[in-house]
């Protein structure tokens, strides 16, 4: 029996998808590997692409001193590094303004990039901007 | 659960959580097989290239989701299946290489220094215990811990009686710091392979060559859950209320695990499920207990308070996570918590209320000082004592339990940041006890006969 391990299994993975010939068996820390870098078997493309837009989507929250035109300048600056809102809600909640965005940022330059822009805009306004990954608020809300 | 994209609602409960109640990943611990690490270079080596991004990794992490984590841990194969030879001076070595390569890699704590002995010890395991106190008074990093006992094997009362000389002697040596040695060793009743919290932890059999687990905390998060509930609400209610908090905690706790796990490139462990508490102001089991209904932690109905929280606590990790385990449970450190530690200082907490309670929560006698005139019975014997709690009930158990050289009782030891600090408590000391100078072996409890 010829083994595929963690050590190994990188050489059988192409474009995202496992190819293993006969005569190969998978060992358990091959596995463990596939899982963990969302490497797809046959038939699996459609979970393995809602992951990874799973992965780009970040939650932008905003909270402070209510005054005009926070939330074009806040859509504003994902604009202009091409971010895609999905969802936004906003509120006053006991006077202080706080406004949440769900943004895709697979088009930006990344999440430092983002999260630098926000900062500063969140500083000309006067505001609290927080750039966290949408993955961790739905591992906590949804099975 | 509802279903769909997440609402502002449920966004802002979490940001609150983390902001206001103090969620935060207690610990990631990396666990790292040592077999066939024939020399402290090999440890060292198998060590810094398995670690040596775990602090970027989880501190991007971090940021990314605003999930602090706290603290950052090495767990390794218990060194007593490690060491080639007993030798002191080679032990010393690899304690010694052992606290060099955690402080590269950048982790305040590598836990591991450790032997399992609840049947027999082998000659490297008395060498190793026996280095212990040593170990601990030359390195500033490294936890050690003693198995002496498993519900399958009874209790080694030749190590038990071992044990209270060898915390003695630690204390000893590690006087100058308020015996702070003591704080690195757990003497451990069906100890658990895949704990990620100090300073019990280390990498066991069936671990695999590395893997991430993760321990959760919270206390605060529940406090606040519960503070919710109107006045008076029934006890049901209360643990309702819990294990819906807990299972929030426990899924982000193995969300940021599995990140953790994929950027570094090791497998995933568990997710601890315990509520462990700190000496910041919030951060307290014991805060829970007196909001249940305790006016101060120690007082009757602690027990049943203890019993309820530990129970709901499992239930909603266990509902959120089928990769629980280590402790999972809550802890009760006397000097790592603020009201814990004030209770006892009032004498409202006495060291039996507190056995009684871990026979119904995670662990056990943990981070207690006593007085310096305590004797090495008298510790053997308390360590005996709970080691039997934990082989009849099927629970791990343990003691880290402080004897300050020259500490009187009712005077406050601080050891400073995360152990904390404690009022020393009293104990009924006798110079010998002989149900520990009989040593030998308790066989292990019947499992039949259950009705």
């Amino acid at each position: 029996m010829r083994l595929i391990t963690s050590e190994n299994v990188a050489g059988f993975v192409k474009d995202g998808a496992l190819h293993v010939d006969e005569g190969w068996t998978l060992a358990p820390s091959a596995l463990e590997y596939l899982r963990r870098n969302h490497v797809r078997f046959g038939g699996e493309e459609s979970r393995a692409a809602a992951a990874a837009v799973a992965e780009n989507l970040v939650v932008i929250t905003v909270e402070g001193i209510d005054k005009p035109g926070i939330i074009a300048t806040v859509a504003g600056e994902v604009a202009r590094q091409h971010g895609n809102i999905t969802d936004l809600s906003q509120t006053i909640l006991a006077g202080v303004f706080v406004m949440v965005l769900v943004v895709d940022m697979s088009g930006t330059e990344g999440y430092d990039v983002l999260v630098e822009g926000l900062e500063q805009v969140g500083e000309e306004i006067g505001m609290e901007i927080s750039v966290r990954l949408y993955s961790v608020y739905e591992a906590m809300h949804r099975i | 659960m509802a279903r769909g994209p997440l609402g502002m609602d449920e966004i802002l409960e979490s940001v609150g959580m983390v902001g206001r109640d103090h969620l935060d990943i207690r610990t990631v611990t990396l666990g790292i097989n040592l077999r066939g690490c024939r020399t402290p270079d090999d440890v060292v080596r198998r060590v810094t290239a398995t670690a040596g991004n775990l602090i970027g990794i989880t501190d991007a992490i971090a940021t990314e989701t605003g999930i602090p984590i706290v603290n950052r841990r090495i767990a390794v194969t218990p060194i007593a299946w490690v060491a080639e030879r007993g030798e002191r001076e080679l032990l010393l070595d690899l304690a010694r290489a052992l606290d060099g390569t955690a402080a590269e890699v950048g982790v305040d704590f590598i836990g591991g220094f450790s032997a399992m002995v609840e049947k027999h010890a082998s000659r490297i395991d008395e060498e190793l215990m026996a280095a212990l106190p040593y170990a601990f008074a030359e390195t500033e990093r490294v936890c050690g811990s003693v198995n002496i006992a498993t519900t399958g094997a009874g209790i080694n009362m030749d190590a038990v009686n071992f044990m209270g000389e060898v915390i003695k002697e630690t204390a000893a040596q590690t006087a100058d710091q308020s015996a702070i040695g003591c704080a690195k060793l757990v003497v451990f009743a069906n100890a658990v392979p895949d704990n990620p919290f100090m300073a019990g932890a280390f990498h066991g059999f069936g671990e695999g060559d590395a893997a991430i687990s993760v321990g959760i905390s919270g206390p605060g998060v529940v406090a606040n859950a519960l503070r919710r509930l109107p006045p008076g609400a029934p006890m049901q209610d209360l643990a309702e209320e819990i294990k819906r908090t807990v299972f929030k905690i426990t899924r982000v706790g193995e969300h940021v695990g599995r990140e953790v796990s994929r950027r570094l490139g090791v497998a995933f462990g568990v997710v601890d499920i315990s509520l462990a508490p700190t000496s910041t102001p919030g951060d307290s089991v014991a805060e829970i207990l007196e909001l249940i209904g305790v006016e101060r932690v120690g007082l009757p109905g602690s027990t049943v308070a203890l019993a309820m929280l530990n129970d709901a606590v499992k239930k909603g990790g266990a509902m959120a996570t089928s990769r629980a385990g280590g402790l999972s449970g809550a802890f009760i450190p006397v000097s790592e918590d603020a009201n814990f530690a004030s209770a006892a200082a009032d004498g409202h907490l006495v060291l039996e209320k507190l056995e009684a309670m871990t026979a119904v929560c995670s662990v056990g006698l943990d981070m207690i000082a006593l007085p310096g005139d305590t004797s090495a019975h008298t510790i053997a014997a308390i360590i005996a004592d709970e080691a039997a709690i934990g082989i009849i009930n099927n629970k791990t158990t343990a003691c880290r339990l402080v004897p300050v050289p020259g500490a009187v009782p009712g005077e406050w030891v601080d050891w400073g940041g995360l152990l904390g600090r404690a009022p020393v408590m009293d104990v009924r000391n006798r110079p010998t006890v002989g149900v520990v100078q009989r040593a030998g072996h308790m066989p292990p409890p019947l499992r039949a006969l259950g009705n």
